[in-house]
This record gives structure tokens, sequence and C-alpha cells, in this order.
């Protein structure tokens, strides 16, 4: 059996709070990714390679459709179950997160190619210290 | 997605109105409720006179420092479309549904997704077979549907003078409770 995929997400300058969504939203998204990686393997590599410009536009009007809303998700994001630059569906929210989860969406613009569908991953928060 | 109807007993006299927002893939990004008095009295006045002047359907622009800024508006049974539009360029898709009506408004908002549906940014961008699914099912009324295209071309200074529009546009239509003309 193959060992599963490590992928790292260093975040320092979190506080002890910060530092447990920021591990517990990657848990989520690690939960989803394996989901994918694992049971629709094709569907994860058809998203990775869809990936195109349009998801700037689709981020920039959800964040503009949330403001029409008096107060609702203010200060929070709307989150994926899995961002969509590493394979997630577009349509496949969580609800909303505190912006932590932003860090984790930034980290995955560069980890993206690790991820190998059909296999298992670990998503690894770091932490100053680890 | 099943969501309650949160305001329903509010067919005499209505305080406010529900607002639902949906991103350009057609998933709802959140529904909320807006109160009359929260909204500027002053705009309230401003979109209700320019509603009263230009009647039950129109495509115009506004005045002043808006002239920049098109409303095409199409109205029935207090039901209406209204699209939001910066020099040309989508803005704002929107529907207003006022619950007087129940039968148009079903109408009104099928004929709303089905022209969003054939969007082909919505297409690019939905992966939901069913995009703007959730439009139909929303029970709130009175409602305002609404699609923020955030087209790069328009600046987010006139983003928000067309949310502001938007918002009190609607405001002014439930509150005057405008229908078409028989």
């Amino acid at each position: 059996m193959l060992r599963p995929v490590q992928i790292e997400f260093p975040a320092a300058g979190l506080s002890p709070t910060q530092q447990q969504l920021f591990s517990s939203h990657l848990a989520e998204q690690q939960t989803t990714l394996n989901r994918l990686s694992l049971t629709a393997p094709s569907d994860l590599e058809l998203n990775l390679l869809n990936y195109p410009n349009v998801k700037a536009q689709v981020a920039a009007a959800r964040r503009l459709a949330r403001g029409y809303l008096p107060g609702q998700g203010a200060g929070l994001d709307a989150a994926h179950a899995l961002d969509s630059v590493a394979g997630g569906y577009i349509h496949e929210f969580v609800g909303f997160r505190d912006p932590i989860q932003q860090r984790i969406g930034a980290l995955w613009r560069t980890r993206a190619d690790q991820i190998v569908p059909g296999r298992e991953h670990w998503l690894i928060p770091i932490f100053d210290g680890e | 997605m099943k969501f309650g109807a949160m305001h329903k007993q509010e067919s005499k006299r209505v305080p406010g109105f529900s607002v639902a927002a949906f991103g350009i893939d057609g998933e709802v990004q959140g529904i909320d409720r807006w109160d009359f008095e929260k909204l500027s009295s002053k705009w309230l006045r401003i979109c209700g006179e320019y509603l009263e002047h230009h009647g039950a359907s129109f495509d115009a622009s506004w005045s002043g420092p808006l002239a920049h800024i098109q409303t095409k508006f199409t109205s029935a049974s207090g039901a209406a479309l209204v699209t939001f539009g910066v020099k040309g360029k989508l803005a704002a898709s929107v529907a207003l549904a006022s619950g007087l009506t129940p039968a148009t408004e079903s109408s009104v908002l099928k004929m709303f997704v089905n022209s969003l549906r054939g969007v082909e940014l919505v297409a690019a961008a939905a992966q939901s077979p069913e995009p703007f699914r959730e439009v139909l099912a929303i029970e709130e009324r009175p409602l305002m549907l609404v699609v923020p295209w955030a087209d790069s071309e328009v600046s987010e200074q006139d983003q928000a003078l067309i949310r502001e529009l938007a918002i009190h546009t609607a405001g002014a239509f439930f509150m005057r409770g405008l229908r078409a003309p028989e």
C-alpha cells in the first residue's frame, strides 16, 4: 500500500485560537480531498485541470453578492469543503468560516501540484516552533 | 437546501424585505433581511420617484452623477425583473417578488432562472447541474434576488453604487406596491 501524500501548510504568526481554526479547516479539506481522491479520482483530476480564470470572477461575484446582505457573513468567508484550486467542486460549500481559511487557499496555490488523484493525502499544519 | 419561511407573517404591513444573494455560479451566498427603517429614506424617495417617473417597464439611465448607470426594469403583478448596467456593462441582475401574486411570481422567477442559466459565464462557472435552483425554493416574501456579475470593467465604486441603487429600488418597489397597468 502506498504511503499517503504529505503536504505541509506552514502558517506563522497565528494565535492559539487561529491555529485551532486553521487546523480545523485544514482537516475539513483533507477529509474532502481524500473522499474525492479515493472515491472519485477522475472528478478530482478533472477539477484540477478545469480550474480556469473564471474562478477569480466567481470569487469576486460571491464577495459582491454577500455585500447585498445586511450583515450576514460579515467578517466571515464562504468556505469550500476543498478549495477549488485544489480540485474541490466549486459548488461544494461548507458555510462561512473565519478569514483564516484564506491562508489555506493561498497555500494551496503553490501546493496543488502535489495532489495525486487516487492517493490518500495528509494535510499537515506547521506552526511557529514546530 | 431548504429555506424556511422566516418572515411569512407580513402580508398586511411590510416593514422590510428579504434578500437572497447569489454568485455567478448559481450558488446562494446568503439570505437575510433589510428593514425599511435601516435604509436611507432619501434614497428610497429618489428610487421611488425614478420608478414612478418611468412606469412599469422601462430601459433608462439615471441622471446627474449617476448618468452612467442604466436600469432595465420590467414589472407585472407585484413581480419585477431588473438589470443594472454601467456604461453598457452588466453589473447586477435582480428579481423582485412581492408575494402578492404567487402564480405570476413563480412564472417570473422561473424566467429569471432560465435567463441566468443561459448566460455563458454561468455555464462556465457552475458545476451544479441546476445553478440557481434555490431561487424557486425560497419562501420569504417580499423577496429580492440579486446576482452581481463582477465585471472587471465595472469599478468598485460603481459596484457599490449599484448595490445601493438596487437595494433601495427594491425597497421602493415593495413599499409602493408597484403593479403593471391592467
